[in-house]
């Protein structure tokens, strides 16, 4: 089982997540902001950060750049989840660490979490303890 | 006497005459020169005049303002001394507008995406329009030329692309959401589904699709637009791209009972943005099966030159030659006797956008009512 924090202010789209996640044997924590998303990645230190960008008290990018600088959590693999399209955010989100870039709307619940699933397969299998 | 007197009477009454209308016609001229000037000087846009030998002979006020160089500097100085122009989109000094009607007498016009180095060395786009001045001997004597400040439409430009921006997240936030709940629900997430409630359920993600569909297209069209989207050429192998592109839609054509045929089976390699090839093919076969109600999409390649082209033919309905002129504008659907279909309007007019900005092209080869239609891509090989 992951642990999984969804950092998304939308709460009917963090509920989204969380259903499909949960039904899918996983453990979800969500946060409404970036701010409350970085307190909870360093208590709870979660298997996976699935990110929105627009978000109020700290955005996206912000919080990439915050747990960039703390090595307690800067391992963490963070899978961006957004609605924003452009090339730029996208380019800008992986050179801060993300190392995914997913566009919301572009894609189903399912095919997210199959995403996230190869994703924690992968560093699962190098470097990061499933919990 | 009297008759010697009488005629130089009449001579010097001719020439006061001739020296009244001389200074009345010089009057009129002067006149209307002054109007002239005024109204050059006192114009809303820079108007700086030329002669055969790119010496500045006219800089008006506005001149003056968008430049930073007073009219004393400028005028009798060479053209390219005082005026440097710059393209925006590849920094390279554009000087080609003052040839056109300077040798050629051919009126020129660049409006956009050009920078005005002024004295400050600051960069201001503007808009410049020049033409031949052509003397009463039908020769060209040199070129005038109006330049318009842009700032004010950039900034119009930036504000309503960073609206439709802004607008299209805020719209595909909650359209994820109907479309994710949806989805969910009918894979029985929540509960079993009847098969009564399958059917709407199916109807609200797919228009919940067709919505995001729209505003997606709505924002790449802005993108395009502007210059905003950035494409990543690299060698890719079409065939791979199709097949993936015909597996996604083939459940559509599937439904509707149509063939749909690869004709190659060689490796048909392009240089090109992956992401966007597929968005155009996507487009193109989409629309094949979309106006096809019996018979056979086929795709297929052949190397044209220098350029890999892609073949979409369809058995469908075909496109009238009236609406043959409107296929790559904006907004435009081609009416069908099953009447209108779903659609934005925009996919062929974006996919002839990018095609272009990949050095290729999409367009129509032939089409008849009734008998179906062939559209093409071409994507340049790269070796």
């Amino acid at each position: 089982m992951a642990k999984i924090l969804i950092v998304e202010d939308d709460i009917l789209i963090a509920r989204m997540y969380q259903k499909i996640f949960e039904s899918e044997g996983n453990k979800v924590f969500i946060a409404q902001d970036g701010q409350a998303g970085l307190d909870m990645a360093r208590t709870l230190l979660p298997t996976v950060i699935l990110l929105d960008i627009m978000m109020p008290k700290l955005n996206g990018m912000q919080m990439l750049e915050e747990l960039e600088r703390d090595p307690k959590i800067s391992g963490i693999p963070v899978v961006v989840l957004t609605n924003l399209s452009g090339t730029n955010d996208a380019e800008r989100a992986l050179s801060l660490g993300a190392i995914k870039y997913i566009v919301k709307s572009e894609h189903k619940p399912k095919e997210v979490y199959e995403i996230v699933k190869e994703i924690l397969i992968g560093y699962t299998r190098n470097d990061i303890p499933l919990i | 006497m009297d008759s010697s007197i009488s005629v130089i009477s009449s001579i010097t009454l001719l020439y006061t005459i001739m020296v009244w209308i001389l200074i009345l016609l010089f009057k009129k001229n002067s006149e209307s020169r002054i109007r002239q000037d005024v109204f050059l000087q006192n114009i809303g846009d820079g108007v700086i005049a030329l002669d055969k030998k790119l010496t500045i002979t006219l800089f008006n006020k506005a001149a003056t303002i968008l430049t930073g160089y007073s009219s004393r500097e400028a005028i009798g100085k060479p053209f390219q001394q005082i005026i440097k122009l710059l393209n925006e989109k590849n920094q390279s000094e554009n000087i080609t507008f003052i040839g056109e009607p300077l040798f050629f007498g051919k009126t020129s016009r660049i409006i956009n995406n050009i920078l005005l180095i002024t004295k400050s060395k600051s960069k201001l786009p503007i808009g410049v329009t020049s033409a031949p001045i052509v003397g009463t001997n039908g020769n060209i004597a040199g070129a005038i030329m109006v330049f318009r400040d842009n700032s004010q439409e950039r900034e119009l430009t930036r504000i309503k692309d960073e609206f439709i921006s802004l607008a299209s997240h805020e719209l595909r936030t909650p359209m994820t959401a109907i479309t994710g709940y949806t989805d969910m629900m009918l894979e029985g997430r929540y509960g079993p589904v009847t098969t009564e409630l399958r059917e709407p359920l199916k109807y609200i993600e797919t228009s919940t699709d067709r919505l995001i569909r729209l505003v997606d297209d709505l924002l790449n069209v802005s993108r395009i637009e502007t210059g905003h989207i950035k494409y990543s050429l690299e060698n890719i192998d079409l065939k791979a791209i199709i097949t993936q592109v015909l597996s996604q839609l083939r459940p559509i054509a599937e439904q509707k009972k149509i063939k749909l045929q690869l004709k190659t089976n060689r490796k048909n390699l392009v240089q090109a943005d992956p992401e966007k090839v597929e968005q155009i093919l996507n487009n193109l076969i989409g629309n094949a099966i979309k106006f096809t109600d019996k018979g056979h999409v086929t795709i297929s390649f052949s190397k044209v030159r220098d350029l890999g082209v892609i073949k979409v033919s369809d058995t469908g309905i075909g496109i009238s030659s009236k609406d043959q002129k409107k296929l790559f504008r904006k907004f435009q659907q081609i009416s069908s006797s099953a009447g209108r279909p779903a659609g934005t309007g925009l996919g062929l007019f974006l996919s002839r956008q990018m095609a272009r900005e990949m050095g290729g092209d999409v367009y129509l080869v032939k089409s008849k009512p009734k008998h179906g239609s062939i559209f093409a891509l071409s994507l340049p090989t790269g070796y």
